[in-house]
């Protein structure tokens, strides 16, 4: 099928289709091999469902062709033949390869505000991508047919960073989203687009779990504009039992943030009975001011029974009230409400004269009080990227 | 007769060419249960021929064929081949061939046995368009020499879960387990378990119970435990949770396979990948319809290459095979695993030596 993937995606955009786009296979095109030595990974007829094939980075050798992979705190140690944690890597005689560069499963604008970022380019749309795998296996995924499965069991597009830069710019969007899934797990292809993104005056967001090694974070931190992290909980038997992940790697990464200079916002799901002990909400407010500050955006987000979670009911929306008012109550000054539409703690208020600033209806802006990223009112300056 | 085709050739002229040198269509009665059901307790027969593999790893298909059926007799305890397939298939069976190919050509369940089971089958009535050959890939598949085959003519099947079939839409869950299923096993009615007799690093062996990860979608999460100091798959619930949810009352309820494993060739280290310097000539057949007893005794003939190789046992190390007993506990129930309880026969015209 010989279709311009640009003119596909801005057609198929163009004519108003909702949701994502996660069936369409563009082409049957052979992949494309690249390694750091030149010399080709052997094809395999797994490939035809993949269109590059590129040599891992941070991965190191173990000898017997073993390899250990570094990019996120799993450090899986892989055999020949086998893959990781992840599901989307894969050690073919010893040397480790990404199977999603260039081949996301997903790719649409989405409002920035969806992913959510409230305090980032709001109103704007972000080109959103992700690929099948993740390095997590939370039990209440919303999108777990595809971070749950690897990239020969979705369709996908062929679209190189080059490609995505210019689709984005061809639908009017302000910034690249890697989102949907993990993107810790196509992280050569996110960096790789966020460098050709930055390059095309078009900014980055990545929405992530933040379990990802130091080395790799702060590379990408040195290329990317924002990062939305979901803290999962403030207990490390929630990340082990509900997550397959562990909680002291996610916090580390959001003292990193900290010091990067990349704006970064928080969301919190609150899971009914699992992670919504007063306590644990408490001590997750806290330890976000005490070690974060506050002025870090922190979403409350609303649970919908989901993939593992099918027994559980929809969080209280009473709940995230009171839980928005004591997070306040401690200090932090952008405390928000998710998954509720049109509750007032989808607005943003200024901190200092009280008063609404930015309007939201679900994703939706519907008034917009700051002056140059200030509070029209009282002048007082809120925290974000407003530009 | 000696066999010196290089394996594709050898499916390409034999499974393809319609399987029907042995092959004898005849319908079943229902199961009435086998002589191993009668008894307490559970059989696993090793046949071993020093004829059936030479030096230059050349399988002789008639010398298999020979051992699979005397193997299946003293099984199900019946006088004659034809029976005793009889009395573990029925002719409306459609039939699911679980291989194991992720090692390519000189580690994966080899094309003489395979084609010696479909030659059983048939004997038994099944159609040939009902027994499907199949693991988790046509990659997989055609590296270990097998040649594909989707239609439905006079041929058996022979497929990969991907492309195309795929996996069921939902997930299923049971224990620590929550996978999608490869859609092959939801449209089998019966199966036979054809694993390697190898090594494995992550699960300590790689027997009849480790290969049903073949049979779903993520089996990259299941190889190590994050939740306890990334406890290796050998000390975990995973491999049997994967068999209750496809054999046992609480999950699909599957019937029980029949297991013939591979070990003419079997890897005592370095697996599940082919590692030439770490296999031997095992020349040999293990047939069961117990899981747990076949993998207890084929973790005993490893574990006794590895004491005369010079090497460890698994035995206290993190990939100390636990998960064969956690099968065998009451929540699984899926076999025995204490080796007294464990009936050992040979089929086979060499001692069964588990050396």
């Amino acid at each position: 099928m010989n279709i311009n993937r640009r003119d596909f995606i801005k057609g198929l955009v163009g004519a108003g289709c909702a949701g994502l786009l996660t069936g369409i296979d563009l082409s049957k095109a052979s992949a494309q091999y690249f390694t750091r030595s030149g010399n080709p990974a052997a094809p395999t007829s797994d490939d035809e469902h993949v269109f590059f094939v590129k040599e891992a980075m941070f991965y190191e050798d173990m000898g017997q062709k073993e390899v250990r992979c570094k990019l996120c705190p799993k450090e899986c140690e892989v055999g020949d033949r086998e893959r990781g944690w992840c599901g989307v890597r894969e050690n073919r005689d010893g040397v480790y390869y990404t199977l999603v560069y260039g081949n996301p499963c997903s790719a649409y604008p989405d409002p920035i505000e969806k992913k959510p970022f409230f305090h980032f380019m709001p109103g704007t749309w972000a080109f959103s991508i992700a690929t099948a795998g993740c390095n997590l296996n939370c039990k209440f995924c919303q999108n777990w047919e595809i971070s749950q499965s690897r990239p020969e069991e979705t369709k996908n597009f062929q679209l190189p960073p080059a490609d995505i830069v210019a689709t984005a710019k061809d639908n009017n969007c302000k910034s690249i989203a890697y989102t949907y899934t993990e993107p810790t797990v196509f992280y050569e292809y996110m960096l790789d687009t966020s460098k050709q993104a930055r390059k095309a005056g078009l900014k980055s967001a990545v929405i992530s779990a933040g379990y990802i090694n130091p080395e790799p974070l702060e590379m990408l931190c040195e290329n990317v504009d924002a990062v939305k992290i979901d803290l999962k909980s403030l207990r490390n038997k929630f990340y082990n039992d509900v997550c397959e992940g562990e909680l002291q790697p996610v916090l580390d990464t959001l003292k990193i943030l900290r010091d990067s200079g990349v704006w970064y916002e928080i969301v919190y799901l609150v899971v009914p009975t699992l992670n919504d002990s007063e306590q644990e909400l408490k001590d997750t407010a806290k330890w976000v001011y005490e070690n974060l500050g506050p002025d870090v955006p922190l979403h409350f987000s609303r649970f919908y029974p989901m993939y593992q979670l099918r027994n559980l009911p929809p969080t209280d929306p009473k709940k995230l009230t009171d839980t928005r008012k004591m997070a306040m109550d401690i200090g932090l000054n952008y405390v928000y409400i998710g998954n509720v539409a049109g509750d007032e703690g989808e607005s943003t208020y200024c901190p200092i004269c009280g008063e609404l600033v930015i309007k939201r209806v679900r994703y939706f802006i519907r008034q917009n009080d700051l002056v140059d990223g200030r509070c029209k009112y009282c002048g007082e300056e809120i925290s974000g990227i407003w530009n | 007769m000696k066999f010196d085709e290089n394996r594709r050739d050898f499916l390409k002229k034999s499974i393809g060419a319609g399987l029907s040198l042995y092959g004898i269509t005849q319908f079943s009665l229902p199961i009435l249960g086998t002589a191993e059901a009668k008894s307490t307790k559970p059989s696993v027969v090793i046949a071993r021929d020093e004829k059936v593999i030479d030096k230059r790893f050349q399988i002789d298909p008639a010398v298999v064929r020979k051992m699979l059926d005397d193997s299946v007799i003293k099984l199900t305890g019946t006088k004659k081949a034809v029976d005793a397939w009889r009395e573990l298939f029925r002719s409306d069976d459609i039939v699911g061939i679980k291989v194991n190919t992720l090692s390519g050509r000189r580690m994966s369940s080899s094309l003489e046995i395979v084609y010696a089971i479909v030659e059983g089958l048939k004997s038994a009535g099944v159609k040939e368009k009902n027994i499907i050959i199949w693991d988790k890939s046509d990659r997989d598949l055609e590296s270990a020499g097998f040649q594909l085959n989707r239609k439905a003519n006079n041929d058996p099947r022979c497929y990969g879960t991907i492309p195309p079939i795929g996996y069921e839409k939902d997930i299923k869950m049971l224990g620590s387990i929550a996978s999608r299923l490869s859609r092959i096993v939801s449209h089998c009615t019966a199966f036979v378990n054809v694993p390697v007799l190898k090594h494995h690093t992550m699960a300590g062996v790689t027997l009849s119970l480790k290969n049903w990860f073949g049979a779903i979608n993520n089996p990259n999460k299941y190889h190590f435990d994050t939740s306890v100091e990334k406890k290796m798959v050998a000390g975990c619930n995973y491999i049997p949770d994967v068999n209750s949810l496809l054999f046992s009352s609480s999950g699909l309820d599957k019937k029980q396979p029949l297991i013939v494993c591979d070990a003419l060739m079997a890897q005592y280290d370095m697996g599940p990948g082919y590692n030439p310097r770490r296999t031997w000539i095992y020349g040999g057949l293990m047939v069961a319809r117990d899981p747990v007893a076949l993998d207890r005794i084929g973790l005993e003939i490893i574990e006794n290459k590895r004491r005369e190789a010079g090497f460890d046992s698994l035995m206290g190390t993190d990939i100390q095979p636990d998960y064969i007993s956690i099968a065998a506990d009451n929540f699984h129930d899926l076999g025995i695993d204490k080796r007294d309880d464990i009936k050992l026969i040979n089929a086979g015209n060499l001692e069964p030596e588990l050396l």
